[in-house]
């Protein structure tokens, strides 16, 4: 199961990569009507979901990513 | 003077208004017509300034809070936000507990505050204090060094402050933020700083962030069979975040960061115990340092014009032999531009810590039996609705979560909250 979900992470990552590298295009200021929306913010919720990685930060043994502590501020990780 | 000669009998008319009688009423038609249109040329000039200036800031906020923990306003306006979130676990059977028992519930309010001052600064300020109930020692690992049985409670605040020193404000910018921590309860306190940069490239369609932390922790030792404080031990945390935006189309963007943390210090909780023979407890006993990576990659595509959905993957690494994968999915969509509804999927496994056994013979340097440590998978959904309205120039969202936590070990997670933002 966690092999098959490495791959399946590892995949991701490429298929990632490869768009960034082959199908981006400079989008124009005036075309960002899509984009400025509050959906495509990476962080729509930044409260909440600072609360939710602070409960999963410490039920888990994971931690980190996203630039925020991994560890520490509150004794729980 | 013009005289018209009128034939006895004949139907008398009123003259009509003379040619600068009709001149001056023109010239005033012209004038009101002229008044109407730069009015309403100003509006649009207005309207379309704001949704550059919006467009303008998407990647550059979203790569920004790619790698600020800081809750900067979405479109650089003041807003004040209340939130209230609960959090309730049950059914495990941690071994590292005497009892066994789990189970804890925390309530936990928080303020923010977001203002800007001129087009460069951005200040923001979040208060948050957690309520914790727990029914034994060290159930409650959430929020608190020592988890001790009953009524705990911890306060934090942090600040932060992001300027924009580039000249040209419509180009690609350079912003740097700056971060502090503060938190404590009654035998643990905690203090730190951040120091973040954030550069945007080709008119904002490339976004680098780059941010370091330090958290300075104190925590409050004591034997597990006594209430007196036995000492205060150490704890550092250093990290360091790298992130990467790039916008791929119109309704497309990718991220990918990478996070760098070492802790140093007690590492290990202190009311946690394993189990030795003969019905014996020892503390629990871990390396005082450790280093922790994680690569994430966030995808977020918008369709069918008022939706869209995220797609994130973490992959995490560490050298206590931990090694985690988390996929993730959230959909969002808006109803009639009022309302606006979403779901949120969580999977997550891991391959648990070198150091975790259920029992031991007391002899090893290294020793845990810490439920969270282990090998374990848990899956998490979420639903969440707001309501937006506006009253006047001021902005308002409502809104409510729930999410179910559930745990391949025994534990059982419920969350939820309330959330009131303002924006003016």
């Amino acid at each position: 199961m966690l092999n098959s979900i490495k791959i399946t992470g590892s995949l991701l990552i490429c298929f990632g990569l490869i768009m960034v590298l082959s199908s981006c295009r400079n989008v124009r200021p005036i075309e960002r009507r899509y984009l400025s929306h509050r959906f495509m913010q990476l962080s729509p919720d930044p409260v909440r979901e600072s609360f939710e990685d602070k409960i999963f930060d410490s039920r888990e043994a994971a931690a980190g990513g996203k630039g925020a502590t991994a560890g520490g501020g509150c004794g729980c990780n | 003077m013009r005289v018209q000669l009128v034939e006895a009998g004949a139907e008398i008319r009123t003259p009509q208004k003379s040619r600068r009688q009709r001149r001056g009423a023109n010239k005033l038609l012209r004038r009101l017509l002229h008044a109407f249109q730069n009015r309403l040329r100003w509006l649009l000039q207005r309207r379309i300034q704001k949704l550059l200036r919006q467009s303008r800031n998407a990647v550059g906020v979203a790569g920004f809070l790619a790698i600020s923990s800081a809750s900067l306003a979405q479109d650089q306006r003041d807003a004040v936000q209340v939130h209230a979130f609960q959090w309730r676990q049950s059914g495990g059977k941690g071994l590292q507990t005497f009892n066994g028992m789990e189970d804890s519930t925390i309530v936990e309010p928080i303020a923010v505050i977001n203002t800007t001052l001129g087009k460069r600064w951005s200040l923001s300020a979040t208060a948050d204090t957690d309520a914790i109930s727990v029914a034994s020692e060290s159930a409650d690992e959430v929020d608190s060094a020592s988890g001790a049985s009953g009524f705990d409670r911890r306060s934090q605040q942090n600040f932060n402050v992001s300027f924009t020193p580039s000249s040209n404000l419509s180009g690609d910018r350079l912003m740097l933020n700056l971060g502090i921590s503060n938190s404590h309860e009654y035998d643990y306190r905690s203090q730190g700083g951040s120091l973040g940069v954030t550069k945007e490239f080709l008119d904002r369609n490339f976004v680098l962030a780059l941010q370091i932390s330090v958290l300075n922790d104190r925590v409050k030792t004591y034997p597990i069979t006594s209430d007196a404080a036995r000492g205060e031990e150490r704890k550092e945390t250093l990290n360091f975040a790298v992130s990467a935006t790039q916008i791929l189309t119109r309704k497309s963007l990718l991220n990918v960061s990478l996070q760098w943390a070492r802790q140093d210090g007690l590492l290990s909780r202190p009311l946690n115990s394993v189990a030795v023979r003969d019905e014996l407890r020892q503390v629990e006993r871990l390396p005082d340092f450790r280093n922790r990576w994680a690569l994430r990659s966030q995808y977020n595509q918008h369709f069918a014009e008022q939706s869209a959905y995220h797609l994130i993957y973490r992959f995490y690494n560490d050298d206590w032999g931990v090694q985690a994968h988390t996929l993730q999915g959230r959909l969002f969509h808006e109803l009639f531009g009022t309302f606006e509804v979403g779901a949120h999927l969580r999977y997550h496994a891991q391959r648990g810590l070198k150091y975790w056994k259920k029992q031991f013979d007391g002899t090893e340097q290294y020793a845990t039996s810490d439920s969270d440590l282990e090998d374990l998978n848990s899956f998490y959904n979420a639903l969440d609705a707001a309501w937006i309205t506006a009253i006047s120039e001021v902005d308002l969202r409502f809104g409510i979560y729930f999410g179910n936590y559930q745990r391949s070990n025994g534990l059982r997670g419920n969350a939820g909250g309330l959330s009131a933002i303002t924006t003016f």
